[in-house]
């Protein structure tokens, strides 16, 4: 009887100070090492992260209209002095590529869905890093972040 | 001597295309450098702010779309 008091002690014991640290767990979100779902998180990615990769994609997408308004090279000729309509179309290719990354990131970051977010914002970092191996393999280099 | 005058100008012709193709890029890339700069810098971004490079970036993006491809 003894020890049955000595046992129910311990347990009411580790259950008072367990309740109390696993109190906090489940109001820490997942995503920070706590149980919680329901929990609300800061997003991960952060405005200026957001920035740099609009600026980047505005960048280079200025690159590209800058090549397509010159005028256009002569039939088999593919120089950076003059644009080039099959060039122009892969680089269009490559562009929607990126916006539909920037549409998806943008929309996750919107809704704070912090792990598609930075699923969404990496994908539209290697988007944008496409689009420049695109545009440098045409030979129109696109120097920007990230 | 003469034949070679055609080549000639027609060279110093793309050159000044591509130098004024470089400068309008340089000239409308402007503003976006200054604001990576101030990004890298540390400096904090506003929603507005980013509302705006985001409808920036959609009109450029409509642009893009109606090139010709021809």
């Amino acid at each position: 009887m003894r020890l049955f008091r000595i046992a129910a002690i311990m347990v009411m014991a580790g259950l008072v100070t367990g309740c109390a640290g696993l109190g906090d767990k489940f109001n820490t979100p997942v995503f920070n090492g706590g149980l919680s779902l329901t929990a609300t998180v800061q997003n991960p990615i952060t405005n200026e992260q957001q920035a740099g990769v609009e600026l980047s994609a505005t960048i280079a997408r200025q690159a590209l209209l800058a090549y397509a308004r010159q005028p256009r090279c002569a039939a088999g000729v593919s120089r950076v002095t003059c644009s080039s309509g099959p060039v122009v179309a892969k680089l269009k290719k490559a562009n929607r590529l990126v916006n539909i990354a920037l549409v998806k990131m943008r929309d996750f970051l919107d809704r704070n869905q912090q792990v598609s977010a930075i699923n969404a914002f990496n994908e539209a970092v290697a988007a944008l890093r496409d689009f420049r191996a695109t545009a440098y393999v045409e030979g129109i280099e696109i120097k920007a972040a990230p | 001597m003469f034949a070679s005058i055609p080549v000639i100008i027609t060279t110093i012709m793309s050159i000044a295309s591509t130098a004024q193709t470089l400068l309008a890029l340089g000239r409308d890339v402007a503003p976006q450098v200054a604001d990576l700069k101030r990004l890298i810098s540390g400096d904090k971004v506003t929603v507005d702010e980013l509302k705006e490079m985001r409808a920036r970036n959609d009109a450029l993006n409509a642009e893009i779309e109606s090139l010709s491809e021809a």
